[in-house]
């Protein structure tokens, strides 16, 4: 091998991602040349530097400044506005749902199932939470709260759940429900006074505009 | 892998910054990596980075989803690179890189004396030659992949790559590295 071919060879294998001392002619040429033996030995010595190169790493929130570049201002995720429209159409159909007055047996009756649900479910802890509370249909269920709406409800379509009545159980469950319930149930009234089929709060004027127009307009009832 | 690409692609188009902050943070390492070894400086990198990655998502429509995305984000890292390359050639040198006499010390610096050697090495290479030789042999990408990247003929790809080789090679020889009795 001649040293031109050599430096041929040498390029060669490295193309193929080879290690030049693999090769058994580059080897015997190295080995009576002191000029391509220096050349191989450099060649080695840049492959191994550019593995022991250290990379410096980038800061956390790069990405997210690029974006911020790219789009400053922040539009709403999807997953942000279909939750939102999610849960709005919940509370409406709950709003819908909800007993109203003294007529909301005969309205939940329509929803219930032909058969009680097994022991042990939400169903059953809800109404264990109320047990201890009598129902009184005679007296408008809106100046109760919420929770006891629901439990009072549910006894009444599930009456043999009240041998579930075990009194400081359900002073515990009913102590944590009333942070949710409360909140809740005001935002459930608002509804009622907005929706279409809701009735307006007999106790206190509506702030929403839309309920006076609605009272100006001739009832159908 | 490529259908997700174009599935990831078409939701940053869509405007979803959860798949931008995805998609950026998938090819920052290769992105940076280049960068860095092309500029050889820290700061700058990091700007043409973040340059490449704004430019890539603002123009994502002209990317051919038929074809492989990584040549064509690295094109235009390779661009940035050059840009600031040459911007940094016009203006006058406040902290000019500063080459270290060779040392033969004998001690656990000799891993990254020959790191500094190399980087210094390829710091006086044409920037086609670095970034040619660059992608082959860190990114390990193919000559094909670099001719898409670099917009240019294989062979001239092959001749920029042995040129480099035999360019870093000589001045290895010449900064006496090669001679080291320190090997690492
Ligand atoms: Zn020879």
């Amino acid at each position: 091998m001649r040293c031109e071919h050599f430096d041929v060879r040498l390029q060669q294998l490295l193309d193929h991602r080879r290690a030049p001392e693999g090769d058994p002619r580059l080897r015997r040429h190295a080995a009576l040349c002191p000029r391509c033996h220096n050349q191989l030995t450099a060649t080695r010595r840049l492959l191994r530097g550019i593995q022991l190169r250290e990379l410096p790493t980038l800061d956390d929130d790069f990405a997210a400044r690029v974006v911020q570049r790219v789009a400053p201002t922040a539009r709403p995720q999807p997953r942000s506005a279909w939750l939102l429209v999610a849960t709005a159409l919940a509370a409406t159909l709950l709003a819908a749902v909800m007993p109203q007055g003294p007529h909301a047996p005969h309205a939940i009756t329509r929803f219930a199932p032909h058969t009680p649900p097994r022991s042990g479910n939400s169903a059953s802890e809800l109404a264990a939470t109320t047990a201890h509370l009598p129902p009184n249909t005679n007296q408008p269920h809106l100046e109760q709260s919420w929770w006891t709406v629901c439990g009072t409800s549910i006894l009444e379509l599930y009456p043999e759940q009240a041998r579930l009545r075990h009194r400081q159980q359900v002073s515990q469950l009913a102590e944590e429900l009333r942070p949710i319930a409360t909140p809740f149930n005001a935002t459930v009234t608002v509804l009622r006074r907005t929706i279409p089929f809701g009735r307006p709060e007999p106790k206190s004027p509506p702030s929403a505009s839309l309920v006076p127009r609605l009272a100006q307009q001739p009832s159908h009832a | 892998m490529t259908d997700n690409l174009r599935h990831l692609a078409r939701r940053c188009l869509a405007g979803d910054q959860r798949a931008m902050l995805e998609l950026v943070d998938r090819f920052r390492g290769q992105v940076f990596g280049l960068c860095y070894r092309m500029l050889g400086h820290r700061e700058d990198a990091e700007d043409a980075a973040q340059e490449t990655f704004v430019r890539a998502l603002r123009n994502l429509r002209s990317w051919d989803p038929s074809r492989d995305f990584e040549p064509w984000l690295l094109a235009i890292a390779g661009n940035r690179c050059r840009t600031a390359l040459a911007r940094r050639m016009r203006r006058p040198s406040v902290c000019s890189l500063v080459e270290p006499v060779a040392e033969h010390r004998p001690d656990l610096h000799a891993a990254r004396h020959l790191a500094e050697e190399v980087h210094l090495a390829l710091n006086t290479l044409r920037p086609q030659y670095r970034q040619a030789f660059l992608l082959f042999h860190e990114q390990e990408m193919s000559y094909a992949a670099i001719a898409d990247v670099l917009q240019c003929p294989i062979g001239t790809v092959r001749t920029w790559i042995h040129r480099a080789r035999r360019e870093l090679i000589r001045r290895l020889q010449k900064r006496e590295v090669v001679e080291s009795r320190h090997a690492v």
